[in-house]
């Protein structure tokens, strides 16, 4: 097996976005040596793969565009651009894509998690269960069990995924436990508590592993407690550091961005994985609302770190620079989207960048070694920002600010112009996808602030009308939720679609329209293929240079998790979650 | 789709909200049920065993309306449509439409009833295009019938409460 002289057309390559080739010729050259590693290798790389000493060094992830086979991180890679190298799908012959196999858990939630593959085995996570197959065929191998008490569930079920160093796999539950598991047999290394539920924590995160650290943080479901990006030793389950997203003591000068002893219950939590930049050692993540979500009035300032992204120094955990998307949010305004870090030329200079499309309806562009704000547009319709001052800060409308009582109308609604949907980008196209929700607009309910209470909720929400009163439809606030039924709604009442965005300037350069909003994630490879779908049910493959449908099969249920290709025995396969069942698709025999 | 047969779209496009049970005081219910027949409304609406399919169903809109509200749908119809009683009309590739109440649509379909009251469904691949019609399904009987007949037809509206 050859595999430095594969890997070698990525090293060529490697000054340019994290090492893919970038022009036809080296895809081309790419795309015949991996059919000789395949051909060649790879089987028996599967067969020997139970012997392997340890089978996903820090050395592999760093490197794992120049293994596509696998799919070994929940963004495919420390970039996170969801893009594969892949190429024996084409656009020619996408349409012939058939099902190759189904799994489905016990558990009846919407499966959200974006399985890893390594060496021909698929490993995923639903609710109470983890599991290893056979990427080809669907076939268990074993299956993990861990009983996640179902009162710590405070709003659903859903799992974003494991990570893998060496051989083993980490899992995050929903109740706070991290665990470690064999890759191999299945049984648990060590499961240590690392949040306390009963304190209005979860764990509902993918982990990212960085050299000997597993790096994930905790979430509060509008519950007030303090979150934190923390690293734990991958061996042990031991906290090395940790990083506080709100403020834990008046003393921290952050502490004075919330007025009075409103940082007390910040939240701040973390509920999507981040990236890494192993060139400067730095870590990003993604920060959700600042508590109480709906109302501000008694935290006025910005409520650092609420809202942001965060760069940390990955082996302390020490912050090198945050930027703030929405300061002192109160339309529920979660920055937990998943930092897409490319390498492109920005006013023909080379840059080192981080691409974001926030759930607040803006496209940002900024340089991820300094945080400096480089752009920030609307990639759908917004009524909340009427401009960014020099320094990239967002001017509010006087309309919505300070937020008024009752239920304002606002564009986007609280869903958001996206959400935590895994975007992706494609150092081929040079266009970043996102899957997109337009001229979606709702009232935002704000209702009076609960008194705090550990473990109970702490929104400043209107309170939820019945659904007569609202009009035939359950709402908060002035009312109207997300509006009419999809089987009815017009695309000027709000509509999904996955946006084709150019990172030079952040415009559309092309939609794939869909009737309903979606939550699905996006897959991009470097035959131009787009795989994405939503919660109409439908898996599509586009033509990533303009949006043109080549394939669809429609699997009865939301897709929500990141779709993933991989290889096994020469044959590249895609496999999507839709509801609570995992499918894998590839071209007939 | 012609005209007549959407003529009580409208009166079903209320929304669903629990109605006071209270009807129209001078109507008389009798006369109403003969003029629901005789205006063509069943061209659109059912009632029990009789009428179309195609509009809403109304056999229990006295549940569901205060007699104001079904007046007001009466007289001026396009005030409140709700979404589940839009319509549609699909253009096909020769150029021809076909029109109905619709059922549901995504990214790659569209599901409707047609006037003879067959489920369809078209793939938006092999159509030219297809537009939700939200206002104009129903004229306003303002004028055309006079206001003790309109108040008969909300009697007789509001009397009607299913099959329970």
């Amino acid at each position: 097996m050859n595999v430095k002289r594969v890997c070698g057309v990525c090293r060529d390559a490697a000054t340019y976005s994290f090492g893919f080739p970038h022009n036809n010729q080296q895809i081309r050259n790419f795309g015949m040596h991996l059919r000789k590693l395949t051909a060649r290798a790879l089987m028996p790389l599967v067969m020997a793969a139970a012997s392997l000493p340890a089978q996903v060094t820090y050395d592999r992830i760093l490197n794992a565009s120049q293994e596509p086979q696998n799919w070994l991180t929940y963004g495919g890679g420390y970039s996170s651009m969801r893009y594969s190298m892949l190429t024996q799908l084409n656009r020619n012959n996408a349409r012939d894509l058939k099902l190759k196999w189904v799994w489905h858990p016990k558990y009846l939630e919407k499966m959200e998690a974006t399985p890893i593959v390594v060496n021909g085995v698929l490993y995923t996570v639903q609710n109470s269960e983890a599991v290893a197959m056979d990427a080809a065929t669907g076939r268990i191998f074993w299956t993990f069990r861990y009983a996640v008490p179902p009162e710590s569930n405070q709003y659903v079920m859903v799992v974003k995924g494991l990570a893998i160093s060496g051989d083993s796999l980490f899992w995050a539950t929903y109740d706070g436990h991290l665990i470690s598991i064999d890759a191999k047999t299945g049984i648990a290394n060590w499961n240590k508590v690392v949040v306390d539920w009963h304190k209005g924590y979860q764990l509902n995160v993918a982990p990212l592993v960085v050299k000997d650290k597993v790096i994930l943080g905790p979430a509060t479901n509008e519950e007030g407690s303090n979150c934190w990006v923390a690293a734990y030793d991958v061996k042990t389950g031991k906290e090395i550091w940790r990083f506080y997203t709100a403020p834990m003591s008046a003393d921290e000068a952050i502490s004075k961005t919330w007025a009075g002893e409103s940082w007390k219950h910040g939240g701040s939590p973390i509920w999507v994985t981040g990236s890494y930049d192993p060139e400067t050692n730095t870590t990003f993540w993604g920060t959700g609302n600042p508590n109480a979500g709906w109302n501000g009035d008694n935290r006025a300032g910005d409520n650092l770190y609420s809202d942001c992204v965060v760069a940390l120094d990955a082996d302390t955990g020490k912050l090198k620079w945050h930027y703030q998307f929405t300061p002192h949010d109160e339309f529920d305004w979660d920055s937990v989207q998943v930092p897409v870090l490319a390498d492109i030329q920005w006013k023909g200079q080379p840059r080192k960048v981080m691409l974001w499309a926030n759930r607040n309806g803006f496209f940002y562009v900024l340089d991820r070694t300094t945080g400096q704000f480089l752009l920030g547009k609307a990639f759908v319709k917004q009524n909340w920002n009427v401009g960014f001052d020099e320094a990239g800060r967002p001017i509010k409308s006087p309309a919505l600010n300070p937020k008024p009582m009752g239920g304002p109308y606002v564009e986007p609604g609280t869903q958001g112009g996206t959400n935590w949907y895994s975007p992706s980008f494609s150092p081929h196209t040079g266009l970043f996808y996102v899957s997109t929700w337009d001229n979606y607009g709702a009232p935002s309910g704000k209702g009076d602030i609960q008194v705090w209470k550990e473990g109970g909720k702490y929104s400043g929400n209107a309170p939820r009308r019945p659904a007569a009163a609202a009009g035939g439809r359950g709402g908060r606030g002035g009312g109207g939720g997300r509006g009419p039924a999809v089987a009815y709604r017009t695309e000027e009442e709000g509509y999904g679609a996955v946006r084709a965005i150019d990172p030079q300037t952040g415009e559309k350069k092309w939609d794939f329209k869909m009737v309903d909003y979606t939550e699905s994630g996006v897959l991009t490879t470097a035959s131009d293929l787009l795989f994405s779908g939503g919660k109409e049910g439908n898996f599509f493959a586009l033509d990533a240079r303009n949006g043109q449908l080549l394939w669809n099969t429609n699997l009865g249920g939301t897709v929500a998790g990141g779709p993933i290709t991989y290889e096994v025995n020469g044959r590249q396969y895609v496999a999507v979650a839709a509801d609570s069942a995992l499918y894998g698709f590839a071209l007939p025999d | 789709m012609n005209f007549r047969m959407v003529t009580l779209a409208g009166v079903a496009g209320l929304v669903a909200m629990a109605a006071a049970p209270l009807f129209a005081q001078s109507g008389d219910g009798a006369k109403g049920k003969e003029l629901v027949s005789s205006t063509g409304c069943l061209n659109c609406h059912r009632i029990g065993d009789t009428g179309s399919r195609m509009g809403p169903n109304l056999s229990d809109i006295g549940d569901r309306r205060t007699p104001e509200r079904l007046q007001s749908a009466i007289v001026t119809p396009d005030e409140e449509v709700l979404p589940e009683n839009r319509f549609v009309s699909v253009e096909l590739k020769d150029g021809t439409t076909v029109r109905g109440r619709l059922l549901n649509h995504d990214a790659m379909s569209v599901q409707l009833i047609d006037a003879k009251e067959q489920l369809r469904s078209f793939q938006t691949a092999n159509i030219r295009g297809y537009t939700i019609l939200t206002k104009g399904l129903m004229p306003s009987f303002q004028g055309k019938l006079s206001a003790q007949q309109i108040s008969d037809i909300v009697a007789y509206l509001g009397s009607l409460k299913g099959s329970q």
